[in-house]
C-alpha cells in the first residue's frame, strides 16, 4: 500500500481554539482506495482534523498536500471543488427542500440559466439507486431518518467527482442493519479508488471496515496500526495512555453517610431509560460514557429541565417530584451545566451579580438588593475558591475560563446545596484551575455534600470518583468501584466492547 | 433504507406537502365563507363596485408581499417597506408635479430604482454589517419616513399633479376592461416573475436553502450575504413600485399617510399565506391567496360598517392567530418525530 502515491496528506497541522491547543502537529497520510480509521477519546482532535481537511476550520499552522501539491482550503466550497467531502455525524440537510435539491443544493443542474428540475430528479434518482437506497427524490427531507439523511449527504458527495470522503461518526445513530448498508457502500467507494476517513468510537466497526487505523490522543497522532495485526486492547491502550500524575486525587472513603440522592428506574422517551443510581453524603459518583450517551439528559432531568416519563427520585430519603429547577434548588439539588457561556453565566455582568443570581430572594427578601450585602457574601467565596480577580465588580467576561468556572460553582454553592450535579466541571480550563476545582470537590464532599460528576475525561473520572457508573445509548451498562476501575474497562463499557477477563457488573 | 424507514420518510414528507395544500385550500374555503356570510348579511357585497375595490386594494399588497415573503423565508423581517413605498411615491410624485408631462414609465422606473437603493441600504446593514433585520429595518423605517417629510416639506402631492395616464392604470385594464385594471395585471406579472425566480433560478433556490438551514447553506458554499442583499434590495424595489401604484390608485401621495403601517398589513398577508415565520418555506400562490383574503376582509369590514379604526387591530389578530395555530401544529409534528 505504501508504494502508491498518497491522495492527501497533512503536515504538522496545528490548531488552537481560544488559546487551547487542539491539534499539535498532526501528519496524516491518506491513500486512494483505503478506509482509514481515526480513533481517540472525546476531545482528542478527530473532528477538528476532519473539519480542517474539509475547509470548515483553518489550521493555525501546517500544510495540506492534495494530489502531490500544497493546497489551501479556506472554505467547504473549495474542498468540495477539490473532491473532498465531509459527512457530518448529524447530517446537515435542508428540511424544507426535497431530496433531489438537498443533493444538488448550490449546484443544481441548469438548462441555460434556469434550474433543470427534470434532470435534477433523474440524476438524484441515479445517485440514490447507486447507493442502493429507496428514497423518493421528490420527498421533503423533514422528518427523515438519520440514516436516510446520511445517504442523501453521500449522494451529494458523489454528485461531485469525489476523491476523499471524511465521515465523522457516521454510525453513531444508526441501527445495525443501517450500519451494514453503509459499510457496503463504503467498500464499494473504496474499490472505486476513493479514500475514506472513518471516525468512530465503536472499535469493532473500525476493525471490521478499516484498512488502517490511526490513533489520536490529546491532539497528537500516537500511532498507526493495521487492524489485521493489532488488537482492540492495544488500540484502547494507545487511546488512553496518559500520565495521571498531574491530577488531584480524591481520598476514597474519607466520609460516607446516608444516600442523599436516590434515583430509581428513571426513564425519558428517546433520551434515557431505566436509570438507577444513588449518591451518598461525602461521595463523588462519576458518570462516564461517550458524548451523546444521555448523561447530560439525566442531569437535566434531575434538575427539572427535562420532563421524565417514569421513575422515582428521593432526596435525603424523601420522595421528590421534580418539577422545576427552582424547586430542585429549594430541596438542595443543583445542576451545574457544562456550557458556561450559554447556561452558566451572564458575561457582561459583574462577578458578584453573577454569584448572587440564584440567592437573590434570600439577599433581598423584600425585593430591594443592597450592593453592600451582595459584595460581602461573594467576597467570602472569592477567598474560599481562590478566584483570581481585580475586584468583585469586574465583568465576568474578563476572567479566564478556570476562574469563570469557579464563579459558576460559587453561584450554586451559595444556594447551600446538599447534592451537586456537575456536568464536565473542568472542560476547557487549564490544568492548574482543574486541580483547584478538584481540590474544591474534595473539600465539599468532606463537608458532607454528595456529588454526581458527569465527565468525558477518564483520568478525571478515575481520580475523583468513589464509584463509577457508565452509560451507553441511554442506559447504564456498567458500575465500578474505585479500586476495580481502569480506563480500559470504562472505555470498553462505554463503547460496547468486551475485554478479556472483565465482567462489567 | 429499510422498508420501514422508507415508509416513515414518505409519510412525514407527504404530511408536510399535504399541510401546505391544506393551508391553501383553507384560505380558499375561508374566502368563500367570508364572501357567503357577508353577502347573506348585505347582498350588495358582491356588486362590481366592491369586487373592484378588492381588486384595487390587493395589487399594492401583493407586489410588496412578494418581497416580504422572500425576506421571511430567509428568516428575516422588513418593517421599512411602508416607508420605502412612501418615499418612492413622494419623490416621483414631486417629479411629476414639477415636470408636467414627465414620462410615467420613466417615473415608474425611477420609483423602482429609489426603492431598490433604500432596500440595498437595508441589505448592506443586514448582510455585511450583521445587524439583526428587525433592528435594521425599524431604524430605516423611521429614517426613510423622516426623509419623506423632509423632501416633501410635509406637503401632499395633489390629484391634479398626478398624471391622468397613471391614474388610468387603476381605472382601465387591457382592451379597455373596467373590471380588471392595469394595476391588477402588473401585480399578477410581479407574482409570476417571483414564481419563476424562486422556482428556476439558483439565487431563488438559495433563498429557500438559506432559510431552511443557514449553517448547511454556508457549508455548501451558498453565498449567504449576497443572497440576503439581493432579497432586501428586491423587496425595496417592489415597495418602490408599490409607491407608484399607490399614486395611481389613490391619486395623491401624502407624507403622513401613504404607506404608514403598511408593513403590518403586508406581514399579515404573508403569514396568512402560509409562509413559515421561522423561515425555510413559503409559496407565491399561498401569498397571493393571503393578500386576496386580507383584501376581502378589508372590504367586507367596510361593507359591514366596521370602523376603519378597527382594521389595524384585526390585522394584528390575524397575524397572531395564524402564528399560534402554526406553532401548535409544528410542535405536534416535532413531538411525533423526535419526542423532544
Amino acid at each position: 500500500m505504501t508504494d502508491r502515491t498518497p491522495i492527501l496528506s497533512t503536515h504538522q497541522l496545528h490548531m488552537a481554539f481560544a488559546g487551547v491547543d487542539v491539534l499539535k502537529g498532526v501528519s496524516l497520510t491518506l491513500y486512494p482506495g483505503e478506509v482509514h480509521g481515526l480513533v481517540g477519546e472525546n476531545g482528542a482532535g478527530k473532528s477538528t482534523l476532519a473539519k480542517i481537511i474539509a475547509g470548515v476550520h483553518r489550521p493555525t499552522a501546517g500544510e495540506i498536500k492534495y494530489q502531490n501539491r500544497a493546497v489551501h482550503i479556506p472554505s467547504p466550497h473549495v474542498a468540495t471543488d477539490l473532491g473532498i467531502a465531509l459527512i457530518h455525524q448529524e447530517p446537515l440537510t435542508f428540511p424544507d427542500l426535497d431530496v433531489a435539491e438537498n443533493i444538488f443544493a448550490g449546484r443544481q443542474p441548469q438548462r441555460g440559466r434556469a434550474v433543470n428540475w427534470s434532470t435534477m430528479y433523474k440524476r438524484a434518482q441515479e445517485l440514490l439507486s447507486s447507493l442502493g437506497v429507496q428514497i423518493d427524490p421528490h420527498a421533503k427531507v423533514r422528518g427523515m431518518s438519520i440514516a436516510d439523511q446520511q445517504m442523501i449527504e453521500m449522494a451529494a458527495a458523489l454528485s461531485q467527482d469525489v476523491k476523499v470522503v471524511l465521515m465523522d461518526e457516521p454510525t453513531a445513530s444508526l441501527t445495525p442493519s443501517e450500519v451494514a448498508h453503509l459499510f457496503k457502500n463504503m467498500r464499494r467507494l473504496r474499490d472505486q479508488g476513493v479514500a475514506i476517513v472513518f471516525i468512530s468510537h465503536r472499535l469493532e466497526e473500525v476493525f471490521e471496515i478499516c484498512d488502517r487505523v490511526s490513533v489520536l490522543r490529546d491532539g497528537e497522532l500516537i500511532g498507526e496500526r493495521d487492524p489485521k495485526t493489532t488488537t482492540v486492547d492495544e488500540i484502547i491502550r494507545l487511546m488512553v495512555g496518559r500520565p495521571l500524575s498531574a491530577l488531584f486525587e480524591k481520598q476514597a472513603g474519607t466520609y460516607q453517610g446516608e444516600p442523599l440522592l436516590e434515583v430509581k428506574n428513571l426513564s425519558r422517551m428517546k433520551k434515557f431509560s431505566d436509570i438507577s443510581l444513588d449518591v451518598r453524603a461525602g461521595e463523588v459518583v462519576g458518570l462516564a460514557g461517550l458524548v451523546g450517551a444521555g448523561r447530560t439528559d439525566v442531569g437535566r432531568a434531575l434538575f427539572g429541565l427535562l420532563d421524565t416519563d417514569s421513575g422515582e427520585v428521593r432526596l435525603s430519603g424523601k420522595p421528590f417530584k421534580i418539577k422545576s429547577p427552582r424547586e430542585a434548588m429549594a430541596h438542595g439539588l443543583v445542576y451545574v451545566p457544562e456550557d458556561r457561556q450559554h447556561h452558566g453565566l451572564l458575561m457582561p455582568m459583574t462577578i458578584s451579580q453573577n454569584m448572587t443570581l440564584s440567592i437573590l430572594e434570600r439577599l433581598a427578601p423584600r425585593g430591594w438588593l443592597r450592593e453592600q450585602t451582595e459584595r460581602t457574601v461573594t467576597q467570602d467565596y472569592v477567598q474560599k475558591l481562590r478566584i483570581v480577580l481585580r475586584h468583585v465588580g469586574q465583568a465576568v467576561r474578563e476572567l479566564s475560563g478556570g476562574n469563570q468556572q469557579k464563579v459558576v460553582l460559587s453561584k450554586w454553592l451559595l444556594t447551600r446545596p446538599k447534592v451537586l450535579i456537575l456536568d464536565e466541571p473542568t472542560r476547557g480550563i487549564d490544568i492548574g484551575a482543574k486541580a483547584e476545582v478538584h481540590r474544591l470537590m474534595g473539600e465539599l464532599t468532606a463537608q458532607g455534600l454528595a456529588i454526581l460528576m458527569i465527565s468525558s475525561e477518564l483520568p478525571e473520572i478515575l481520580a475523583m470518583s468513589d464509584r463509577i457508573v457508565v452509560m451507553r445509548e441511554g442506559r447504564i451498562v456498567a458500575r465500578f468501584d474505585k479500586q476495580a476501575a481502569t480506563q480500559e474497562h470504562i472505555i470498553a463499557a462505554a463503547t460496547g466492547q468486551v475485554l478479556e477477563g472483565v465482567n462489567p457488573a | 433504507m429499510t422498508v420501514s424507514n422508507l415508509r416513515g420518510s414518505q409519510q412525514s414528507s407527504t404530511l408536510a406537502v399535504r399541510l401546505a395544500r391544506i393551508r391553501e385550500a383553507a384560505i380558499v374555503a375561508l374566502l368563500f365563507i367570508i364572501i357567503a356570510a357577508v353577502t347573506a348579511i348585505d347582498p350588495r357585497f358582491l356588486s362590481s363596485f366592491n369586487i373592484r375595490s378588492i381588486l384595487l386594494w390587493v395589487p399594492l399588497l401583493t407586489v410588496v408581499a412578494m418581497g416580504e415573503m422572500m425576506v421571511i423565508i430567509i428568516r428575516g423581517i422588513d418593517v421599512s417597506v411602508g416607508a420605502i413605498l412612501g418615499f418612492a411615491g413622494i419623490v416621483v410624485g414631486m417629479i411629476f408635479r414639477d415636470n408636467p408631462g414627465f414620462n410615467i414609465y420613466l417615473g415608474t422606473l425611477l420609483g423602482i430604482l429609489i426603492g431598490a437603493a433604500l432596500g440595498a441600504i437595508n441589505g448592506v446593514l443586514i448582510a455585511w454589517v450583521k445587524i439583526p433585520p428587525v433592528i435594521t429595518t425599524l431604524g430605516t423605517l423611521s429614517v426613510y419616513r423622516g426623509f419623506v417629510f423632509i423632501v416633501s416639506d410635509g406637503r401632499q402631492i395633489d390629484p391634479n399633479h398626478i398624471p391622468t395616464e397613471l391614474i388610468r392604470w387603476s381605472q382601465r385594464g387591457p382592451f379597455g376592461s373596467q373590471l380588471i385594471p392595469w394595476v391588477v395585471v402588473i401585480a399578477l406579472a410581479v407574482a409570476a416573475l417571483a414564481y419563476l425566480f424562486l422556482r428556476y433560478t439558483k439565487t431563488g433556490r438559495n433563498v429557500y436553502a438559506l432559510g431552511s438551514n443557514p449553517d448547511a447553506a454556508a457549508l455548501r458554499g451558498i453565498p449567504v450575504s449576497r443572497t440576503q442583499f439581493i432579497v432586501y434590495t428586491t423587496t425595496g424595489a417592489l415597495a418602490g413600485l408599490a409607491g407608484i401604484l399607490y399614486a395611481s390608485r389613490y391619486g395623491f401621495v401624502n407624507p403622513g399617510e401613504t404607506g404608514v403601517g403598511f408593513e403590518l398589513t403586508v406581514i399579515a398577508a404573508v403569514v396568512l399565506g402560509g409562509t413559515n415565520v421561522f423561515g425555510g418555506s413559503g409559496s407565491v400562490i399561498g401569498t397571493v391567496l393571503g393578500c386576496l383574503l386580507l383584501g376581502t376582509i378589508n372590504v367586507a369590514l367596510a361593507v359591514l360598517g366596521v370602523a376603519a379604526t378597527w382594521q389595524l387591530a384585526i390585522y394584528g389578530i390575524v397575524i397572531l392567530l395564524t402564528v399560534i395555530v402554526d406553532a401548535i401544529i409544528q410542535r405536534q409534528i416535532r413531538r411525533l418525530i423526535t419526542g423532544e
